[in-house]
Parts: structure tokens; C-alpha cells; sequence
């Protein structure tokens, strides 16, 4: 484990893959098939990641270390097969924080101009 | 909920036919993750058979044969890129060598001689980004880029300022900014320590040289064109360019010794 400390506005701007992995995280440690369960369910089924996307994000964010290996166990909520957990890290967490302000600031500029309305929350399911 | 045999079929043979195309990823890759993507595959189709039956499998395996053509393609690329990128960090180990070589010249006067000598030394300062540059941040690799455009500018205003009197050793003035970067990237080096030892070094093998033509310009410049004949300390000169050939020339071992030893480059965010 490296000390350098990184910036995680060398990673900005996150692509969606990434981004979206990292929110799936934010709330504790799951495998690969609860992210993108997640993934789906937060976007709507907008963003669907298929195993090749979803584990070449992991790994480069593993190399990133913008998320790290827990451990591997059985998932209570499925069957009994080992599952390998992820988990955020610090720099993940800040990572994810500075591109979730980054695209806030863009939603207020789109508000600015009209184009979404003040109360936008997204699109219905 | 019973699962009928055609379910548990189409589920298993799906299953089989995504095993067959994970062959086609790279070696380690496939051995790393290949498992984890069988098993998320075979959850997710049984989790959209439940509940879309065989039509909702036909999408599946819609989305799942884009996101294998991408993902192939993107996992060999960056197969590729990264063997590319180690061959390049050792090779230009090998040009801060046999650069640190051609740039002594310049203890004769050779013009010819440390300019192949800054070529090949900006060769092996491109190297060192590629090894070190996420280490050391935007900033310190930054100079090492600067190193480089400037050396190049430098020598591109050899022609334009040839009519200078007191500008006459402006052709001196490559290796100088080129080295400046690397002095500058060792400052940074210091702090980062992005080197597994010997932190010091790129600041140990660039400072020399700047440290002996920058203030000489500027007697230069100050004096019309007047060389410090009497003034300059030649012996301390030499033996400071001879530290600095050898402090380059082992700086070019670093690069080219870590490739080897870790084939593992660094991280292409």
C-alpha cells in the first residue's frame, strides 16, 4: 500500500461506470452482483453494466485505489456461493464526494438557464 | 417457486455460452475476474428469466454481447498500451545511458555532441513521467514535460539569436533548461518520494549543469559578451559533469532495473 497521497481531482471527471459503482458503495461493502443490481435500481435502469464493464471498472479502481477488496463470503440474502466483497476507501469517498459537487454545480447551471426546473429530481422511474 | 427444467436450461446454457467468450480476454485478466463475471452472469440471468421469461433473456444477451465487444476490446487495448508503456520506461532508461555518454561531450565544446545528448536525455525524461507521473502529481511531472518543450525551444532559438554577439553560448542553453525540469521534478521527488530509494537522485543528476551555464549566461550578458576566462573554476567543473554523467547514467539503471523487476506498469487512470 502506497503512502503518496493522491488528489482525487486526478480522477475527475468519473465515468459514469466508475461514478456509479462508487454511489452503489457508499453504504457499505457488496459484491459485484448487489453493485449492479444497485447500479441499475439508482439509475433507473438507465445505466446496466455487463460483467466485462463492471469488473474492468473494478479493476482499474482497484489499481486506483479508489476502492478496495474486503473478503470474500457467502451472501445470506442468495445462495451459498463465495462472493468477493468491495468496499469504498478514503480516497474513493472523497473522489466520489468532489464529482457528486462537481455535477450538483452543473444541475444549478442548467437550472440558471431554464432548461431543468427548479424542483428537477430526475426522471420518473 | 418450482423452476420448470426448461428454466434451469436456458439459464445453464446461457451460462456455457458466456463462459466460451470469456476465453477471448486477456490471460490475466480472465484469471483475476473471469470466475466473479461467470458467477454475476448466471445471477443476473437467472434474476431476468424470473422476471421477464425468454424475452427478457433476448435483451440480456443483447446487452451482454455489446458489453463484451467493449470490454474486449477495451481490456486488450489497455493490454497492449501497458506493455507499450514498459517497453518505453525501459527504453528510455537505456536513453539516459547512453545520453549521459553523448552529453559529456559538451566538457570538448561539442555542440553536436549535447544536443543528441539532450535528445536522448528528454527521451529518458519522458520515461521517467511515464514511470513516476502519477506519483508525483500534475505538478511534478509537469516539469519534466517543461524540461523537454524548453530544451526544444532553446535550440530553436539558436538560429534566430545567431547574429547576437553575447548570445554565443545560447547553443549550451539545451541541456541546460532540459535539465532544469529534472532538478525541479528532484525537488519534487524529495517531497513525493515516488522512487523506491534513493529520492535524492533526479535532483542529484540534474542540478549540476544549470548550476554551472545559468550563471556564466548571465556574466554573459551582463559583461558584453565577455567569457570569465580567469574566473571559472574548470577542475570543479569537470568533476561536477563527471558526477552528473554518473548520476544520470544511474538514474537510466533505476528505470530500466524497475521495469524489469515489476513488469507491472503504472496505473492508466
Amino acid at each position: 500500500m502506497t503512502d503518496i497521497v493522491q488528489d482525487p481531482e486526478e480522477f475527475l471527471p468519473l465515468t459514469p461506470a466508475v461514478f456509479n459503482i462508487l454511489l452503489a458503495l457508499v453504504d457499505g461493502e457488496k459484491h459485484g452482483y448487489s453493485i449492479m443490481l444497485e447500479v441499475e435500481a439508482n439509475t433507473n435502469d438507465m445505466v446496466r453494466m455487463g460483467p466485462g464493464t463492471l469488473y474492468g471498472s473494478i479493476k482499474r479502481m482497484l489499481k486506483s485505489e479508489l476502492i478496495e477488496e474486503s473478503d470474500e463470503r457467502a451472501d445470506p440474502q442468495m445462495d451459498d456461493q463465495r462472493r468477493r466483497y468491495y468496499r469504498l476507501t478514503d480516497l474513493g469517498r472523497r473522489t466520489l464526494r468532489m464529482e457528486a459537487e462537481r455535477l450538483a454545480s452543473q444541475i444549478r447551471v442548467a437550472r440558471a438557464k431554464n432548461l431543468l426546473p427548479s424542483e428537477f429530481a430526475g426522471r420518473p422511474a | 417457486m418450482i423452476e420448470k427444467p426448461m428454466d434451469i436450461s436456458l439459464v445453464s446454457l446461457s451460462v456455457k455460452v458466456y463462459r466460451l467468450f470469456l476465453v477471448a480476454y486477456p490471460a490475466k485478466f480472465k484469471q483475476e475476474y473471469g470466475p466473479h463475471m461467470l458467477q454475476v452472469f448466471g445471477d443476473y440471468c437467472t434474476h431476468v428469466f424470473h422476471q421477464n421469461g425468454s424475452k427478457g433473456m433476448i435483451r440480456l444477451w443483447a446487452i451482454t454481447l455489446f458489453d463484451l465487444f467493449q470490454s474486449l476490446i477495451e481490456e486488450h487495448l489497455q493490454k497492449e498500451t501497458e506493455m507499450t508503456k514498459s517497453k518505453f520506461i525501459k527504453l528510455s532508461g537505456w536513453a539516459f545511458i547512453v545520453g549521459s555518454f553523448a552529453f559529456l561531450t559538451i566538457l570538448s565544446g561539442s555542440i553536436a555532441g549535447s544536443m543528441i545528448g539532450s535528445i536522448l536525455l528528454a527521451i529518458g525524461m519522458l520515461g521517467l513521467r511515464a514511470r513516476y507521473g502519477e506519483s508525483v502529481g500534475s505538478f511534478g511531472r509537469n516539469f519534466l514535460l517543461i524540461g523537454v518543450v524548453g530544451m526544444i525551444l532553446a535550440y530553436a532559438a539558436v538560429p534566430i539569436f545567431r547574429e547576437v554577439e553575447s548570445l554565443y553560448i545560447l547553443p549550451y542553453a539545451g541541456p541546460a533548461v532540459l535539465l532544469l525540469g529534472l532538478t525541479m521534478f528532484g525537488l519534487v521527488t524529495l517531497v513525493k518520494k515516488p522512487l523506491s530509494h534513493a529520492n535524492w537522485l533526479p535532483l542529484f543528476a540534474g542540478i549540476w549543469y544549470p548550476a554551472i551555464y545559468f550563471p556564466i549566461f548571465v556574466y554573459i550578458l551582463l559583461n558584453n559578451g565577455t567569457w570569465p576566462e580567469s574566473d571559472l573554476p574548470y577542475t570543479p567543473i569537470q568533476i561536477m559533469l563527471s558526477v552528473q554523467f554518473i548520476a544520470l547514467c544511474v538514474l537510466g539503471a533505476i528505470l530500466v532495473q524497475q521495469t524489469d523487476a515489476t513488469e507491472e506498469p503504472a496505473v492508466i487512470a
